[in-house]
């Protein structure tokens, strides 16, 4: 739908990703790198659960059921992966830090990382599921599934792109928090709500479904960075901790 | 869908149609085309007929054929300097039909008197075609397209599915790619855009040939018959100007006379030498022929061995698929010179007797004294050059035209009779007999000589049906043509003109032409003895200059035979090419043909399509930007604020 309507589409999508990463990430060349390697990560378990399902595809539709069940358990399963990776890592550097006689990653540096962590994955699921899709939306005509006359295909796709897009990125939060303190409610919370999201948009798929579907996927989005700033607020308030465990004292951080 | 390439697919919708295109003229320009550089885009609006258009915003009309004419007249009424109507119209597409409005009236695209400023009289008022609307004639600032069947239901599909939301965006729209060349380049007559390069002249090559075969070196100085028909056709959609009766019911008739007298032996012993001319370009100012008389003048090698003086009787064979009641007319202009077209006219009686036990039992009438002159032919140019030249027309009407659809998408094969046509040919064949026997032969001989009427057919359906087309086994026998489907627009001239013809350059209609005739008369090897007694193979030349490379196609070689056929060059004689390119020249004293001629070119394109889409309205695409652009900012802000609340929260702790 011209150049305006392409942009915007993909600002919806990738808008506050881009802001996230010019205000926190950007500055930390660590950071950048944990981007890119949660990304990737992420896209090795998509190629993974699409060459499980390919056989399957296209497929009736009560094969997006199954489908997305053992894709998100698939992608719960390398999120746990991933943290014990990141533990690995947590261990290296905070060994290197004390060989170079400078301060261990502090509570703060930990929820950088999951935040970037988290914004991997976000911003590689915006860009296969929706930066893709965009192309045509670029050009002077737009499209219209039949099952939803309400909105175009874009801005569907831009909207949920958005919301999982924020899930990700505050789900890691919340992991990291509760793999590393052992409460099993919040580590049940993180699968528990991808699921429940991803299985929310099969409420698109009905006559008129994306009224609720795309509303739905923010507010699974919305949920999750509430219970994400709950926990960093809790984790940051006074008395949860030594002073130099939480920040750095000086600003000049090797991160 | 599948993918995105999918998606893009399922978005656009490309149609089938045949445009109207920008045509020019010493005074100016006329045909459709887009109003500026760039694609024509509105919501496309169906209405039932002509006058309940009415246009609040700018639409795609989607009109039935047979509202056409009363909507461009509507709009020529209408004309104000800018008519609101006019200007509302972004591009105009024509639904594909059966024929199904009321046929009794009929529809011709050309005038009244068809190419009237060539008429060698007066009275340039006569009615010969009561259909025509002169809608070709017409300058149109928007695109036209008829549509194929198939799209004609997609298109009313979409128009109704706009009908149903009350033309609330987002809309069905179609997208019109029309931009002319002569548009961009600012050239809006002939002369400038032939300077310009932005255009082509309108032409082709017109076919002769000699039955028999002619010593062109040293030509014996026999009297010519000169035997003429057309080939080219026109309408308002150039790509489906089929001409069946006019003028190419002539063109078959003549061929299948040629078929039939090839046959016969001892025509070199005739007083009279035969010669067959097919002209192309004649829908456009007769270029075809007013060129040929051009060349004879100028002594060319296009048509070395004929020369004006020793063109004795002309004999054209005009409009004859449709003479139902098997009477054929023979037209002439009062100052023809007496007895050699008596002597015509009593031929084709002479033939029409010999025929009185044939099923058909043709009849052969002079045209009524009560008509202005001849009716619009090929042989006003020769009455221009010389009023007394001793030539008739053959029609299958007396006073108007019996074709209601001359000039139009509707002159099809349903338009003509394939029995008609065979008993015109034998008519016409028997006729060119007797004259070139100087009317001595006897009935006997004339007896003999037959038309193979499934030669007609056959002729009837490469030329005039999708199936089998130019594929046919009559075409394929003798050329490889360069698409399935033809139309019989003349096109336009795409070599140098006085290059030797490159058969690549030349339209399939006329190659066909050129290798029928040089196969029909090609001459006995037996019978020259100069000539190597094996016909040796080609592909396009032969060794011998006297000898043709005839039936060369893509599956096999051709043959060198001896036979006099040429193609000669058609182009408007007001035009020379230089080494700058095409160039106008100055008009001559007394050249009213010339004066006439308004020297047709067709401009320079470089694609030209249709595609329909469903698009949003354009405040639709600046909101979503808008939300874009306040998504990012806010979360720029919001994520600055919760840093900077974090970590007053934190040096609080």
């Amino acid at each position: 739908m011209t150049g305006a309507g392409g942009i915007g589409y993909a600002l919806i999508a990738l808008g506050p990703a881009f802001s996230l990463f010019v205000t926190v990430i950007a500055s930390k060349p660590f950071l950048i790198l944990t981007v890119l390697g949660s990304a990737m990560m992420w896209l090795v378990s998509l190629i993974a659960c699409g060459l499980l399902w390919r056989a399957f595809l296209p497929g009736a539709v009560w094969v997006f059921l199954p489908l997305l069940i053992t894709v998100v358990a698939i992608q719960e399963a390398v999120r746990i992966y991933y943290w014990h990776l990141y533990l690995k890592i947590e261990d290296f550097l905070n060994k290197l830090a004390t060989k170079v006689s400078k301060q261990q990653l502090v509570a703060t540096d930990k929820i950088q990382i999951a935040i970037a962590s988290g914004l991997g994955h976000g911003i590689a699921h915006s860009v296969f599921f929706c930066l893709s899709l965009l192309t045509p939306a670029f050009g002077p005509a737009t499209y219209y599934v039949d099952s939803c006359v309400h909105m175009p295909l874009f801005l569907v796709a831009a909207f949920t792109a958005l919301g999982f897009l924020l899930l990700h990125t505050f789900s890691m939060v919340i992991a990291f928090n509760a793999l590393a303190g052992d409460k099993r409610s919040h580590q049940l919370f993180v699968p528990v709500m991808h699921l429940c999201a991803a299985l929310l948009t099969l409420v698109n798929l009905l006559p008129g479904g994306c009224i609720a579907g795309v509303p739905l996927t923010l507010m699974c989005a919305v949920v999750t960075m509430a219970v994400a700033g709950k926990i960093v607020w809790d984790k940051t308030g006074s008395g949860s901790g030594d002073l130099n465990s939480l920040h750095r004292v000086h600003s000049a951080s090797r991160l | 869908m599948r993918s995105v390439p999918d998606l893009e697919n399922a978005m656009y919708q490309s149609l089938q149609g045949y445009p109207c295109v920008r045509l020019l003229n010493v005074t100016g320009e006329l045909g459709c085309a887009n109003p500026g550089r760039t694609k024509a885009i509105a919501p496309i609006q169906r209405f039932q007929d002509a006058n309940s258009v009415q246009l609040s915003a700018p639409r795609t009309l989607l009109l039935p054929s047979s509202a056409l004419v009363g909507f461009l007249k509507r709009l020529e009424e209408a004309d104000g300097s800018s008519s609101s109507l006019e200007q509302q119209v972004a591009g105009l597409l024509i639904e594909y039909d059966n024929l199904s409005f009321p046929e009794v009236a009929g529809f011709s695209a050309d005038s009244i008197f068809p190419q009237a400023e060539f008429a060698p009289y007066d009275t340039k008022s006569y009615q010969w075609n009561p259909t025509g609307s002169g809608i070709m004639y017409r300058r149109l600032n928007f695109p036209v397209f008829l549509l194929h069947k198939n799209s004609t239901d997609d298109v009313q599909a979409l128009a109704a599915k706009n009908e149903r939301v009350g033309f609330k965006y987002p809309l069905n729209v179609a997208e019109f790619n029309a931009v002319m060349r002569t548009t961009k380049a600012g050239t809006h007559t002939t002369e400038s855009c032939l300077r310009e390069n932005s255009c082509l002249p309108l032409g082709g090559y017109s076919v002769w040939s000699a039955l028999p075969a002619m010593n062109v070196s040293s030509p014996t100085g026999k009297p010519i018959v000169l035997a003429i028909a057309s080939m080219d056709s026109s309408s308002f959609f150039h790509d489906v100007a089929p001409g069946a009766d006019s003028p190419l019911s002539g063109m078959l008739a003549l061929l299948a006379a040629v078929d039939a007298l090839a046959e016969m032996g001892g025509l070199e012993t005739l007083k009279k030498q035969l010669v067959f001319l097919v002209l192309t370009g004649e829908s456009f100012g007769y270029l075809g022929s007013r060129q040929f008389l051009a060349q004879l003048k100028s002594d060319s090698n296009f048509v070395m061995g004929l020369n004006a003086t020793s063109i004795y009787q002309v004999l054209e064979v005009g409009s004859i698929g449709q003479a139902y009641d098997s009477t054929f007319y023979v037209h002439k202009q009062a100052s023809a010179a007496t007895t050699p077209t008596l002597q015509i006219l009593n031929a084709l009686k002479a033939a029409a007797v010999s025929l009185k036990d044939s099923t058909s039992k043709p009849q052969v009438k002079p045209a009524s004294p009560s008509n202005p002159g001849i009716p619009p032919s090929s042989l006003m140019s020769f009455v221009h050059k010389d009023p007394t030249t001793a030539g008739v027309v053959l029609e299958e009407f007396d006073t108007i035209f019996k074709n209601k659809f001359y000039h139009s998408q509707y002159d099809d094969a349903s338009n003509i009779n394939v029995e008609v046509i065979a008993s015109a040919a034998s008519l016409v064949a028997r006729a060119l007999y007797m004259l070139a026997s100087d009317n001595t032969a006897d009935t006997t001989i004339l007896k003999s000589i037959q038309v193979n009427v499934s030669l007609v057919e056959a002729m009837v359906g490469c030329l005039f049906h999708q199936e089998p087309g130019m594929t046919c086994e009559l075409v394929k026998s003798l050329m490889t043509p360069s698409q399935g489907f033809t139309t019989h627009y003349v096109g336009v001239f795409q070599q140098e003109p006085s290059a030797i013809p490159d058969p690549y350059y030349i339209e399939d209609t006329s190659r066909f032409v050129w290798n029928f005739l040089a196969d029909r008369t090609e001459l006995n090897r037996k019978e020259w003895k100069k000539f190597s007694a094996q016909n040796e193979e080609c592909t396009d030349a032969c060794k011998n200059p006297e000898e043709v490379c005839v039936a060369s196609t893509a599956d096999h070689k051709g043959r060198c035979i001896v036979s006099t056929t040429r193609y000669v060059p058609a182009f408007s004689p007001r035009l020379g090419y230089e080494s700058s390119g095409w160039q106008l020249l100055p008009l001559e004293t007394g050249d009213t043909m010339g004066a006439a001629d308004p020297v047709y070119t067709e401009s320079f394109w470089s694609t030209i399509g249709l595609q329909v889409y469903l698009q949003e309205s354009s405040w639709f695409d600046e909101m979503v930007l808008f939300l874009g652009v306040s998504i990012t900012a806010f979360s720029f802000f919001a994520i600055i604020c919760t840093k900077a609340v974090f970590q007053k929260r934190l040096k609080r702790a």
